[in-house]
Order: C-alpha cells, then structure tokens, then sequence
C-alpha cells in the first residue's frame, strides 16, 4: 500500500488490513488523520475567513464610496473694499480630505491662496490666507477662495468656516462675514 | 476514492480559488484600458497585476467587467494572459493622431506629452529662487495620462506646487506620499484632472497629469528654492535639464532604469527613464532666465553649457537668458558669476518667522591660508570606466588626471584605479610619484577604456580599504558621471570605510548625477567639482591643487553672540578649504548683538573671523531652506545609521514645512472637471540622452 506522506493518509480505506477486514487504526493512521482533520479545519477556515475578509474589503469599497466635490468661500466686507483675509475652514461632519485650493472669483483674489500645511497636517484643519496691495479690490459678498476636496462616505460633510482677520487697503480690520457654500 | 476524501480536495481547492480571489482584490484593480503605448498595439485589454493580465473573452462586456475590483460574472469565460517576454516598441503612443511629416536625412520627430519648460531663476545673495513650468499637451487622438521623470538640483526645497487647467489654477496639497498616491488614482479613476508629484531621489522627480483630453492644454508650476555653491571665487547656478542613464547592480528592484523609448518595463526597476535614440526628437523644448540680484556689482558671468544673452539693467543686477538656438534639454545649464571686490563679504542672513528665527551662514576660509605649506600627501584617483563615461566623458577625465600628475611632488604617492564592472588599479600599493613611476602611470590612465557596468562600490572598496600612511594626507579623487542607481548603497559605503580619506568628487560630463557626488564629498570631508564636457580639465586640476595644497582650517566653533541658535547644519562644522566655503543654516531665538565669531586651527596656529549679522534683510526662503537642510541630513543619517524612526522625522519636517521629501508628495485635483470614460493610456515623456552619452552603451532596448 503506498502511502501518501504529504498527509499521512494511505491510498486505499485507510480502516481496512490487506484481508479487507476491518481494523482500528494504528499510531501513525490516527496521526494521519488527525493530520488531515487538521488541514481540512484549516482549509474550512482559510475559505471562510479569506472571503469574509473579501466580502469585508468590497463592503468597505461599497460601503465608502469616494467622491470629489468643491466648497467656495466667500466674503462679505459690505461697502468696504477687501485687501486681505485669513480664515480658518474646519469640516464638522464627515471625512474629508482636501486635495486643492483654488483662487476666487475676483480678479484681486484670482491667485491660489496659500494654506498653512502645518495647521492642515498637525490639526486637521486649514488656515487660507491671501493679500493684494493693488487698487482693483471686491467689496460686498465675493468668493475668495474654491477649496477642492475628497469625500469618502455617504454622510454630506458639514463645514464651518471662521473668519480670522479681513483688512482694508489701509490695514484697518474689517467689519466683515465669512461664509461656505457648495462650489458648482 | 471515498467521500471524505472528495470533501477535503474540494476544500483544497475552494480555499485555493478563495485565495486567489483574495490576493486578486489586493491587488492593484484592472482597468480597460487602450494600451497603446505599453504594447504597440491598439486593441483594448485588461492590465493586472504585474504578473499578470486578467481579461475577459467577450468584447461586449469588457467596460462592465472592467470596474476596479470587479470580477467577471459567472457565465463569463477567464482568461489568464502572459505578459510577452519581448515587451513591444511603440512607435509613436497611443491613438497615434499625431501627424509628423520627416524629409530624407531629417531626425525624425516625435510627439511626446511635454511640449515645453520654462524656467525664472531669481537670485539674490547666494539663495535662488526658481519657477518652472511644464507645458502639458495631448497630441494624440485618445485621452492620456502624461508620466515624466525629471532632475532638480539636489538641494531644492519644492515648497509650491500649481495646477493650471484652462484659466484655472489650484494649489497642489503636500500630503504623506502613499495617500497622495491613493488620492491621485481614485481622481484619476473617476476622470477628473489631477496631478501628482513624487520624489524618486533627492535629484529626480516623477510628474503625473491625468486626464489630459486630446488636444488640451495643463501647465504644472513647480517652485522651489535653494543656496548657491560658490567655488573657487565663482558662483554657481545649475540647472539640471535631463536624467542621465544609471546603471544598477544585478538584483536591484529600487534604482532607476534606462529603456528605449516605448519599452517600459524592460529595466526590472521600480523607476524608469525612456530614452529617444540618437535620431530622434521631441518637440519638447525649454527657455530659461536668470535673473541676479547680487547687491554688489557682477564682475564677470560665464556659461559655458549653453549659449545665453546677457543684458545688465543696472549695477548690480544682471539678466541671463538661454539663447533661442539652444533649446534641447540635453544637459545641465551651468552659469558661474563673479562679484566685485578682492573678498566675498557675506553677512549672516536672517529670517524671522511666526515659529522663530532662521539664519544662514557662508563661511568663507581665511585668506591666509593660502601662505602655509601643504604636506606630503597619497593622492588616489578613482576612475569610472562604465559604459556611460565612453567616448568625450573619459577622455575629459584622463585629461584631468594627467594634469594632477603634473603636480604631484617626489615626497607624494600615488594610485590609479579604474572601475566599471570590477575593479583594478595600477599598483599593489601607491607608488612614489617619481618621474618613471609617473610616466607609468600615465601610460596606464592613457590606456584606460569605457566599457561594461558601474560597479562603484568596487571603487570604493579599493579606494578606501587599503591601509593609510599616517605620514602623508589621502586624498581621494572620484571621477565619474554617478549614473549608478544603488546610491544609498555606496553613500553608506562611504561612511562606513572612509578612515583618515578625504573624498574630492569630480562630476564628469553633460549631466552628472549631482545628488551623488555631493554627498560622497560632504560625507568624505571634502569638496565636489565638475569638468563638463565643454571645460578645459587642466585649470579645474589646478585649482583643485590649489585647494589641497594648503591646509585646511580645522576645529572650527562658532561664538553666536548672543544668539541662541539650535538644530544647525552640518552639526559638525567641516574643515575649511581655500576656495571652498560652507553653508550653515540653523534656526535662532532672540536678537542678536555684535558679530558671530569663529575660530578654528590652521596648522599649529589660532585664527578667527567676524561675520557681521544681517538683520535688515526678510530672507523668507530661509525656513524652506532651512528644512531642506535638515531633511537632507536626516537622509545622509538613514544611508549608514538605518535607525527606524529617521524616515519618521523626515516626513514629519516635509510636512510641517510643506516640503517634497522621500515621503510626502503633492497632489492636486480639479473636483469640479470631469472627463468621460476611463483615464486612457500612460504615455512616459523620452527624453534625450545627456549630450556626450552614448546611446548604444546605456540603453536597454
């Protein structure tokens, strides 16, 4: 009888002697048996956790969709013309990350801010703040700055922004509103 | 068989076909793509993982089975596809609805994703302040991915990162490299405009634009800064255009590979350059400007890379700009300038900043230096005769070494060894520089060929391992291009058997690997020069005499005056060559009062030196700056320390500084553009090989 010494199993019926009676097992046949019992529980589980575990990888890709999406910022200085700001965007709800900040819609504002990376990486927060010493400034309510962002998950992020400082041409601080809005 | 047995071979073989499935969702996802420009051809197939391509028979239902992670349904039949042995050429990439009209005789001119650089250089004092811009297009039919791999001087602190689509323009974001990554590919996937930026080495970068539409335009600003090198009386601006052809050893995976245009993949390395052959050419060209702001009067500019215009506005300001008739970026652009007076007078800069004050310091050796006698000493010329170095680059660096010859004296010894894919040397042990030993050691030098790999580390073994004459100073002359892929390999070499040496790096030809060669200098106490092809090799020996000729100043320290300085690089302040200065950069608290006094030995004798303190200047690139230095050190540390939380701390400064390092990354994404089907094919940008570098002895076709 040749036995296969991969598993310890014999070829034929392992619980039968060469006069075909039947037989307890031996040592060695219990072993290899318990052997394949083993690797058999092994293989059960490895199947079972192996497409749990995939079955949880596609749950996790399903269940967290990634989406991307803009949020404007806008300030309202009222009659006053707007020289500088420096606001703080924070996203109350949801996961975010955000993956680019863009310039506003008036031509004094039109070049990308420039974010302070130590506040975005240390706080999960991002302080954006920009200037413009020329004569062409917004008044009223205009959009200084288009954050873009990477939303993972169904929840609609909610965001707060909060106005650090507005100035006018002269330096002088502002009477000024912040506020956010989906971009489009 | 009985049943039980049945039962376990069908376990057997449900767990396996599970876990493939697993390992099959771990892996990278497949996507339809046209891969024209990885095989040639233009049919549609899926790509797997790297072992493997994964597709489905029925054309029709391709898209559908082609989402990320999805697999295809039952009643779907799997095929498992080799990837071929003989990786295809594309002739021209993908879609291939570019038209090229070539006359008899003419290079043949290829479309590439790149059409243009520009680069603004501003320098004031000995910090330069640099602009690029990378002029994306699509000329072909179909949507495109555009990848380039480009150089950066090896100091530059990439601190912005702009994206422009259109009249748009966003700000790219530093973030941690794999979730840069991460972010990129999901942007990429849903057809958005995105672009990633990622260090490969100090010196090489890896640009992506995604979603480029035919026939559209994206432009990619990158801004950094970085400190001057003065030698020898000259500054020095450099520009690095191309990314020279490395070689690496057998069984590397982490190097940077040098294929044929089209065959990606064919170098085993996890990097790659694509190389246009010796009649090609892209249409990718580039201008340049540098402006200098010196404070004092330019004496006398020089270029002897390229051809430039030169135009001086006022006294102390100078324009320098590349000459239309030499636009092909084929080697590094190279302007050395000189100031007024006998004696550099640099102040310490400063810069103060929310989070406190930073500072830079060149230090200059004293003058009189130069009056002390030099000692005996071993010179060993370490010579790179690999592939790449054939043909002018070898010749140029046999000329130099004939020259240093020439200036050795009786009491001197010296040592010729060559490397490329082994090393071997002229004699047992370093001979007497008398005049026959002399004569057969140029005999030798004259004989020496370009061939075969770059063993460098073979170099460094036999430069450094033999034992030292205590009663003579080793220095050590590395000669090469450094296109070598395994540099962290031979800087930790370096480090670990440098002893008594002094390594003075010559980088040799167009576009040396100047990342390389830098740090071997600064880790071997010594200096680095170049011997482009374009210099005379004889008066760069003679000044590198000069230097070695005269004893530096050692043991230096600093008095700060009353600043309170910390986190200074170097920590330990190099000797002092004639000629050379070091940079120190440092960050301070307080104002400071008086000078900054240093003193050091030279010979048996005290000197010191007062350096005024600049307060009026508003350096602000000097935090970047500053950072940069203190990634750059921590980087040195991780080649022969290996310490676990190094890498850490390099991304946590990158971070905070928004810096590129090894680690982080910028990213930018257009949230609000989104173009229609799947992200198309990845096209490479080639590029040209480095003027003076054979095609034929480099490339992997």
């Amino acid at each position: 009888m040749k036995k296969n010494h991969a598993n310890g199993l014999d070829r034929n019926s392992e619980s039968k002697d060469r006069g075909g009676n039947k037989r307890c097992p031996t040592l060695s046949e219990s072993g290899g048996r318990t052997a394949a019992l083993l690797v058999t529980t092994v293989c059960i589980l490895g199947s079972v956790s192996t497409v749990w575990v995939h079955a949880q990888t596609q749950n996790d890709v399903d269940q967290s969709p990634v989406r991307f999406a803009a949020v404007d910022v806008f300030i309202d200085s009222g009659d006053a013309s707007l020289a500088a700001y420096q606001f703080e965007l924070t996203v109350k709800e949801g996961n975010v990350k955000i993956v680019g900040v863009e310039g506003g819609a008036h031509k004094a504002f039109e070049k990308p801010p420039y974010y302070d990376p130590k506040a975005l990486h240390d706080e999960d927060r991002v302080i954006i703040a920009a200037y413009n010493t020329g004569d062409d400034l917004p008044t009223s309510k205009t959009r200084v700055a288009r954050v873009h962002v990477q939303i993972t998950g169904e929840l609609t992020p909610n965001y707060a922004v909060q106005l650090i400082v507005a100035a006018s041409e002269n330096g002088e601080t502002l009477d000024a509103t912040a506020t956010v809005a989906e971009g489009k | 068989m009985t049943r039980k047995m049945l039962i376990v071979i069908v376990l057997f073989l449900g767990s396996g076909v599970a876990i493939a499935l697993f390992i099959a969702s771990c892996a990278q996802p497949y996507y339809l793509m046209d891969s024209g420009a990885s095989t040639g051809a233009t049919k549609k197939e899926y790509l797997g993982s790297p072992a493997s391509r994964v597709g489905t028979k029925n054309a029709s239902r391709m898209h559908r089975a082609a989402l990320p992670g999805s697999m295809p349904s039952p009643d779907e039949e799997l095929w498992i596809i080799q990837r071929p042995d003989e990786p295809a050429v594309d002739d021209d990439a993908p879609g291939c609805g570019a038209l090229l009209a070539v006359l008899p005789g003419e290079e043949k001119q290829v479309p590439v994703p790149l059409k243009h650089t520009n680069v603004q250089a501003q320098i004031s004092a000995y910090i330069a302040t640099v602009d690029v811009t990378q002029h994306y297009t699509n000329p072909y039919a179909s949507k495109i991915e555009a990848v380039y791999l480009f150089p950066l001087p090896q100091n530059a602190a990439v601190n912005e990162f702009l994206m422009t689509v259109g009249d748009r323009r966003i700000r790219g974001i530093i973030r941690e490299r794999e979730e840069a990554e991460k972010i990129y590919k999901e942007a990429r996937r849903q057809g958005h405009v995105a672009s990633l930026l990622t260090q490969e080495r100090a010196n090489v970068f890896t640009q992506k634009v995604a979603n480029i539409e035919p026939g559209k335009n994206i432009d990619i600003n990158i801004k950094y800064f970085h400190t001057l090198a003065y030698k020898d009386g000259w500054y020095e601006y450099v520009f690095p255009m191309v990314v020279g052809p490395r070689f690496n050893p057998p069984g590397s995976t982490d190097g940077i590979g040098a294929v044929a245009r089209g065959q990606h993949g064919r170098s085993g390395q996890r990097t790659e350059v694509q190389y246009l052959k010796p009649h090609e050419r892209s249409g990718h060209d580039i201008s340049l400007a540098v402006n200098i702001d010196a404070g004092v009067k330019v004496e006398e500019v020089k270029c002897t890379s390229h051809v430039v215009n030169v135009k001086r506005p006022s006294g102390n300001q100078t324009e320098v700009r590349l000459s239309r008739n030499d636009v092909i970026p084929n080697k590094d652009f190279v302007l050395r300038y000189k100031v007024a007076g006998k004696q550099i007078k640099t102040a310490l800069l400063t810069h103060e900043a929310d989070q406190g004050g930073y500072f830079t310091l060149m230090l200059y050796p004293p003058e009189n230096l130069r009056a002390l006698q030099r000692k005996p000493m071993e010179m060993i010329f370490v010579l790179d005769c690999s592939g790449s170095m054939r043909g002018h680059p070898i010749d140029q660096a046999k000329t130099a070494i004939d020259r240093a010859l020439k200036h050795l004296e009786p009491d001197d010894t010296f040592q010729v060894i060559r490397f490329s894919n082994n090393a071997s040397q002229l004699g047992r042990t370093p001979l007497r520089a008398t005049s026959s030993n002399l004569r057969k050691g140029r005999r030798y030098v004259r004989d020496l060929r370009g061939s075969g790999g770059t063993m460098a580390i073979e170099g460094v073994k036999a430069a450094l391992d033999f034992p030292h004459d205590p009663r003579r100073l080793r220095f050590v002359s590395f000669m090469t291009d450094g296109y070598i892929g395994n540099e962290m390999q031979i800087l930790g070499e370096v480090h670990r058997r440098l002893g008594a040496s002094r390594i003075f790096s010559f980088g040799v030809g167009s576009s040396p690997n100047r990342y390389l060669l830098d740090r071997m200098a600064k880790l071997g106490r010594g200096a680095v020069a170049h011997l482009s092809l374009d210099d005379s090799a004889a008066p760069i020996m003679d000044r590198f005499f000069e230097r070695i000729s005269h004893p530096a100043m050692t043991d230096i320290a600093i008095d700060w005056g009353g600043l309170h300085v910390s986190e200074v690089f170097p920590s330990k302040i190099p000797d002092l060559f004639v000629g050379r200065p070091v940079i120190i950069t440092g960050r301070y608290r307080g104002r400071a009062s008086g000078d900054v006094r240093i003193t050091g030995t030279v010979g048996d004798h005290a000197r010191d030196l007062r350096i005024p303190i600049d307060r009026t200047g508003k350096h602000r690139a000097l935090p970047s700056v500053w950072a940069r230095t203190k990634i750059a050190d921590l980087a040195d540390r991780s080649t022969y320390e290996g310490g676990s939380e190094l890498p850490g701390e390099i991304k946590q400064v990158a971070l905070e500084y928004g810096l590129m390092s090894q680690y982080t990354a910028f990213v930018a994404v257009d949230s609000l553009s989104k173009t229609a089907g799947n992200f198309g094919t990845s096209v490479k940008v080639p590029v040209p090989m480095p003027d003076g570098v054979r095609y034929e002895t480099t490339v992997t076709e």
